[in-house]
């Protein structure tokens, strides 16, 4: 398959390959509201819960989904504040996981004991919907023409496909088994799609998925944006051309199946995440099994907390300010830091830069493949109006054109900014990234969506 | 290094509400953010950004111009460092004037157009000239528009065109035969009117009436012509410069190469009186110069990549039209102020097709 756009920056301090396990702390905390689903607690302040009991409920389209609890203990209820949403803490009493769903075989399972299972599970809402971007129907009342797992990571600091497969592909392999029930035909396609079909782990996938020919491996080029799940299906609709507009294309992530495996083989709640902790604040970057509701606090070194250090959860081009008491959700890979000063370098434009990596190859790295090491949370330059170098254009990776719908907004004429398509920018966060005139383009083009989306619901 | 901070440091109070010069901000800005590179948090996504800026972007274009001007340096002796000393201050002045009225910062853009507006003149032209071409291409080509970065002409062309033809005898009569001896003529060659200028024919002018100058001559320079426009060379190590880093769009210059080349081979064979080979256009007059720093100027270009195209075959094809069939002898000008106008449209059907794109996407999501 074919990536339109798109970048990646060398940039160091990415997480390690290997997966540690982080110790379970004293007490999980855990939102009612996470992933943009809310849930309403299930149990009563004080009362006891079992591993994988559900805590909480929330209503999702045909039909409800489970929080389970990642760890058993007693339950203190919180109520939210006007900031913050209701949580519950889990006073842990025992650290032991055991299955507490029904175990099945794969291919032994049929769509709705899948779905039923994968709610109670709490695993559902890993699943996406290309088209929103949210999480498919419980009722069967959508079903998906084809399933894209995506196995390329490439937002630096966000947790690896690739390493986990590494780690966990017997699981994986498991997990996949299940997927072809979901689908609409018993004939539609499960796309894997891989940076290199000769990577080993991707080889062994192969192979073991070669008895079924509706799995089939694709690749993809490693750049940023190739995860998204709308990238995944633009580019599997140009690659695949009996696709029509009508078709359903749901699309998963390692971790996603991976949960699936544990929850349908062996009766596993969601109860723990790999999260990747990286970014130039921290040392020893790698990935970390964490048991959800960890409190980042006992997560992270002290020093990602400090004043001169800014947190962020997510990726380098999306993940947004990390709360520092807040603590790992079910949709959490990764966590980084970076410096949020910069020293003013004398004469810096004229600096040779072997040590900083640009989309434009003019700085020394070009030349000897350097990495960034001087990533931090500024804009390094000045706010100037758009000059027109188009490198917002080169990278958008929905083909839009940012530097016109700038310039559409700048004088306020949202319709014509709509026409141009920014409903359709997936806020990837590239175009801001490399603008040399450090226009917030991402942050406006968000703003214009949400305008438009309040004016639809008027 | 320090001592800089510290005088930066120690007038910064003056500057600040309340001081005296406080209307001067954007100069003291200015000063602080050229010496010692700006830091400001980022507030929303993406928190971390690339290291390239404007100020970068603008020092490389002044590199990839540093052969063109030691080649001028070289043929022109001394008067160049006066044309831009002339050119700097007075347009620098009306830069400053619009940032302290506009209370906006002062922008980097100037100092490419400071640079290349004298590079674009004929060597003898007087420093009043320059001084009222620099002023008049920043004022009418820039800042009326909105400053860099929402002008619709090149301003060194503009100021270039204006002088063209509010004062065409003296801009035809105002060459100097190159040669490095200038450098042992000081400071006659450093008068307010050059001595030696006199009405010398460019090669394009030559050209017209069948005299071919050698292709080595043009390759290099030796030839009478714009200040920075006369060697091929110089000005094609500066492109190169440009094209490796990425500054420039390779889309103008090769669609302006490639329609100039093929255009010029085509018509030559027809009209071989009329129309000069291919070879001979692409290394005379001030094509080379244009097409590598006037026409990649973004700001004054088409927004859209694709339209970037669109822009260079246009200024290649009217480049070689002006030349062969007006009555001028150099159309390079002519050719990217018209491009300039065009841009707008060029990117305007761009949008229009993309729009097109759009609705299909939409269906998908
Ligand atoms: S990257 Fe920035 S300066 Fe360049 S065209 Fe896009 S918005 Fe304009
Ligand atoms: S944020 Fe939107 S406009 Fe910008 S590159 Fe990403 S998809 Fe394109």
């Amino acid at each position: 398959m074919k990536l339109q756009g798109g970048y990646l920056p060398n940039i160091p301090g990415r997480p390690s390959s290997d997966i540690q396990d982080a110790a379970v702390p004293e007490r999980l905390d855990i939102a009612l509201r996470q992933g943009g689903v809310v849930y309403a607690p299930a149990v009563a302040d004080g009362t006891p819960v079992a591993f994988g009991a559900p805590l909480a409920w929330a209503d999702a389209t045909g039909g409800r989904i489970a929080l389970p609890a990642p760890a058993a203990g007693i339950v203190r209820l919180l109520p939210g504040t006007k900031s913050t949403a209701p949580r519950l803490l889990i006073e842990v009493s025992s650290t032991a996981v055991k299955p507490t769903g029904k175990r099945y075989k794969p291919g032994k399972a049929n769509a709705k004991q899948i779905r039923e299972a994968l709610a109670a599970g709490g695993v559902w809402p890993l699943i996406r919907k290309s088209k929103t971007g949210t999480m498919p129907p419980l009722d069967g009342s959508e079903l998906p023409t084809c399933l894209i797992v995506n196995l390329i990571s490439t937002e630096p600091f966000r947790a690896d496909g690739q390493s986990i497969l590494h780690a966990d592909r017997a699981r994986i392999e498991t997990g996949l088994m299940f997927l072809p029930s979901l689908l609409k035909a018993q004939d539609g396609r499960i796309h894997l799609v891989v940076e290199k079909v000769t990577d080993p782990d991707a080889q062994a996938l192969s192979l073991t998925l070669a008895k079924d020919s509706r799995f089939k491996l694709e690749t993809l080029p490693a750049r940023y944006p190739a995860e998204h799940p709308t990238v995944l299906a633009r580019a599997l609709r140009r690659h695949d051309r009996t696709l029509t507009p009508a078709d359903s294309i749901w699309v998963l992530d390692a971790q996603a199946v991976l949960a699936i495996g544990a929850c349908l083989a062996d009766g596993m709640p969601l109860h723990e995440r790999i999260v990747a902790t990286g970014g130039p604040g921290v040392a020893n970057p790698c990935h970390r099994r964490v048991r959800i509701g960890t409190p980042l606090r006992s997560l992270l070194p002290p020093s990602v907390f400090a004043d001169t250090t800014r947190l962020l959860k997510g990726g380098l081009f999306t993940g947004t300010p990390a709360v520092p008491d807040s603590a790992i959700e079910s949709l959490d890979d990764g966590f980084f830091a970076m410096p949020n000063t910069g020293e003013r370098e004398f004469l810096g434009f004229v600096h040779p830069g072997f040590d900083r990596v640009s989309a434009l190859p003019c700085f020394g790295s070009a030349l000897t493949g350097a990495d960034d090491r001087h990533l931090t949370a500024t804009l390094r330059g000045e706010r100037r109006p758009c000059v027109a170098c188009g490198l917002c254009e080169k990278v958008c990776p929905i083909e839009l054109l940012p530097q016109i719908l700038h310039r559409y907004l700048y004088r306020d004429a949202i319709d014509q900014a709509q026409a141009a398509g920014v409903d359709l920018c997936i806020g990837c966060g590239l175009c801001s990234y490399v603008c040399p005139s450090k226009i917030e383009l991402r942050q406006q083009f968000a703003d214009v969506q949400t305008r438009l989306r309040e004016e639809q619901t008027l | 290094m320090k001592l800089i901070k510290n005088i930066l440091h120690s007038v910064r109070p003056l500057f600040e509400e309340g001081g005296k010069l406080r209307a001067m901000l954007p100069v003291y800005q200015a000063a602080d953010n050229f010496f010692f590179s700006h830091v400001e948090e980022t507030t929303c996504a993406p928190y971390g950004r690339d290291p390239i800026d404007i100020k970068r972007y603008m020092t490389l274009v002044i590199v990839a111009l540093m052969p063109a001007f030691l080649a001028s340096l070289y043929f022109f002796g001394p008067r160049v460092l006066l044309l831009m000393l002339v050119s700097y201050v007075a347009g620098g002045l009306i830069e400053v004037l619009f940032a302290i009225v506009r209370k906006e910062e002062i922008n980097e853009g100037f100092l490419v157009t400071g640079f290349i507006f004298p590079l674009i003149l004929p060597p003898g032209i007087p420093l009043w000239m320059v001084a009222l071409g620099s002023i008049f291409g920043v004022l009418v080509g820039k800042e009326i528009f909105g400053g860099t970065g929402r002008n619709l002409f090149n301003a060194a062309l503009v100021g270039r065109c204006f002088l063209a033809f509010a004062y065409p005898a003296r801009m035809t009569a105002t060459w100097i035969a190159p040669g490095p001896e200038k450098w042992l003529q000081l400071p006659g060659s450093l008068a307010a009117s050059a001595p030696d200028a006199v009405t010398l024919a460019t090669p394009l002018g030559l050209a017209k009436s069948g005299v071919m100058t050698a292709p080595l001559d043009l390759l290099v320079g030796n030839i009478s012509g714009c200040v920075g426009e006369t060697s091929a060379l110089a000005i094609l190590i500066g492109g190169v410069i440009l094209l490796l880093t990425g500054v420039a769009n390779w889309r103008t210059m090769a669609g302006g190469m490639a329609s100039m080349t093929l255009l010029a081979w085509v018509l030559n064979l027809i009209w071989p009186a009329q129309v000069a080979p291919p070879g001979f256009q692409l290394l005379a007059g001030g094509w080379m110069f244009g097409i590598v720093f006037m026409a990649t100027d973004p700001v004054t270009g088409p927004a859209t990549l694709s339209a970037k195209w669109a822009y260079g075959i246009l200024i290649g094809t009217l480049t070689v039209l002006i030349r062969s069939y007006s009555g001028f002898v150099e159309g390079t000008m002519f050719a990217i102020l018209f491009g300039n106008i065009c841009a707008p449209l060029m990117d305007e059907v761009v949008i229009r097709l993309r729009i097109r794109r759009c609705a299909a996407e939409r269906a998908c999501s």
